[in-house]
């Protein structure tokens, strides 16, 4: 069981009519947590969570970070919420290492700021135990910044890139 | 020869920069099956751990990347280290004693380095969607450049050995410790690392970002951090975090 985009865009707006702060669903290996910071209305920030399931499908690591598009009417005069950084996804460490940018040392950084990237596209090496693991994207769009220094060791969920999906 | 999990394809090169970096090409720009193999007699920019140069002498040593597709966990890409690990070490068995793993994944005879191991992983999502385990073992090559630390097969037995031999070895070790992994025979694979891993339940010394201590090796966790046991009790390190001074 899974959810395309518009499935889970229609879950947010239902929420947001609903005027609750959280709702979780879940369905077997697929799992959803959305979040709104003000009672349902202004900015939301849906939470996506996958539980790894044995061979079923890819887990969709790449967190949803923002959907403001989908928020109900605001009041008057209330302020954009979202941010330059609403309408972005957050892509982030599968796993805790050292963040290279590069294939090698001598080498062009796989993605700079600016640049299309699409699912399988290499964005960066994560070195854990001395085992190199690319990472690659699994969503279409721009890189918009780069949140981690070349050779930065890294955390488990770290934010690494910003990707504009538009 | 019957494999369980591998499809025998080799590709044999005269020459090339880094057998791995041929066989990440093979990987994005075909289908290359599981098992396919890239070898070569020389390796002109081989790499070891990032920034360090493997020697290979043309013709003398082996040097090959197999290309899987191990479909495991994030969590679980340690295991990878292992089944590699041991099946060169099994390997190796074959032609000489006393072969160890020095953690993570460097292969030892006696206290002296005599085969490399470099794995790059390709991620989708949380699992590992590919990964070339690339491998090279010193065989005949008897003198090594700038006084490395390094030993072959040859320089501690005086025998010529058949590359040909010692790759179907490692071929035929590899298939079957994935085929534990696939069968995800964790315990098994973890035990028989732990077995064959260097300094294990001694008393040695080491050096962190506090200084020289004493302590013992008791193993490594899920995530491959090392567990030490200190007078202070037990912690964990990271690859950068330690120094063995043994």
């Amino acid at each position: 069981m899974s959810m395309d985009i518009k499935e889970i865009q229609n879950l947010i707006k239902f929420v947001s009519k609903a005027g609750v702060n959280e709702v979780s669903i879940e369905q077997g290996d697929f799992k959803i947590t959305i979040k709104t910071e003000c009672g349902g209305t202004g900015s939301f920030e849906p939470m996506m969570v996958q539980q790894a399931p044995v061979a079923v499908q890819p887990v969709m690591h790449q967190v949803v970070a923002a959907q403001p598009q989908v928020a109900a009417a605001p009041k008057e005069a209330s302020p954009a919420v979202s941010g330059a950084e609403g309408n972005y996804i957050t892509i982030k460490s599968p796993m805790i290492g050292t963040f290279y940018r590069r294939p090698s040392a001598d080498k062009d950084p796989f993605v700079n700021v600016g640049d299309s990237i699409s699912a399988g596209t290499v964005l960066c090496i994560v070195e854990a135990m001395k085992l190199f693991n690319e990472i690659e994207s699994e969503v279409s769009g721009r890189i918009v910044k780069v949140l981690v220094d070349d050779t930065s060791p890294i955390e488990y969920d770290q934010p690494l890139f910003l990707v504009d999906p538009s | 020869m019957y494999y369980k999990r591998l499809e025998p394809y080799f590709i044999h090169l005269e020459t090339v920069d880094s057998t791995n970096n041929y066989a990440a090409n093979l990987l994005k720009e075909t289908k290359p099956v599981n098992g396919t193999t890239v070898l070569t007699k020389r390796q002109t920019s081989g790499r070891g751990q990032r920034g360090n140069s493997w020697q290979a002498g043309a013709g003398l040593n082996l040097t090959f990347s197999v290309i899987v597709y191990p479909d495991i966990a994030v969590k679980q890409v340690f295991y990878l280290n292992m089944v590699v690990s041991l099946a060169v070490a099994k390997a190796l068995d074959a032609s000489i004693g006393g072969i160890s793993i020095k953690w993570p994944n460097d292969i030892y005879a006696g206290d002296t380095k005599i085969a490399g191991i470099l794995i790059e992983n390709q991620f989708r999502g949380e699992r590992i969607a590919s990964a070339i385990l690339g491998i090279g073992i010193n065989v005949n090559q008897v003198q090594f450049e700038n006084n490395l630390q390094a030993v072959s097969l040859k320089s501690l037995t005086g025998i010529d050995f058949s590359l040909d031999d010692v790759f179907q070895n490692c071929y035929n070790q590899l298939d079957f410790y994935l085929n534990l992994l696939m069968e995800q025979h964790f315990q098994l694979l973890s035990k028989q690392y732990h077995t064959r891993l260097l300094g294990i339940n001694r008393q040695l010394k080491f050096q962190d970002d506090t200084g020289d201590f004493e302590g013992v090796i008791q193993g490594v966790d899920e995530s491959g951090k090392l567990k030490i046991l200190r007078n202070d009790g037990v912690r964990k390190y990271d690859l950068k975090e330690v120094r063995f001074l043994f």
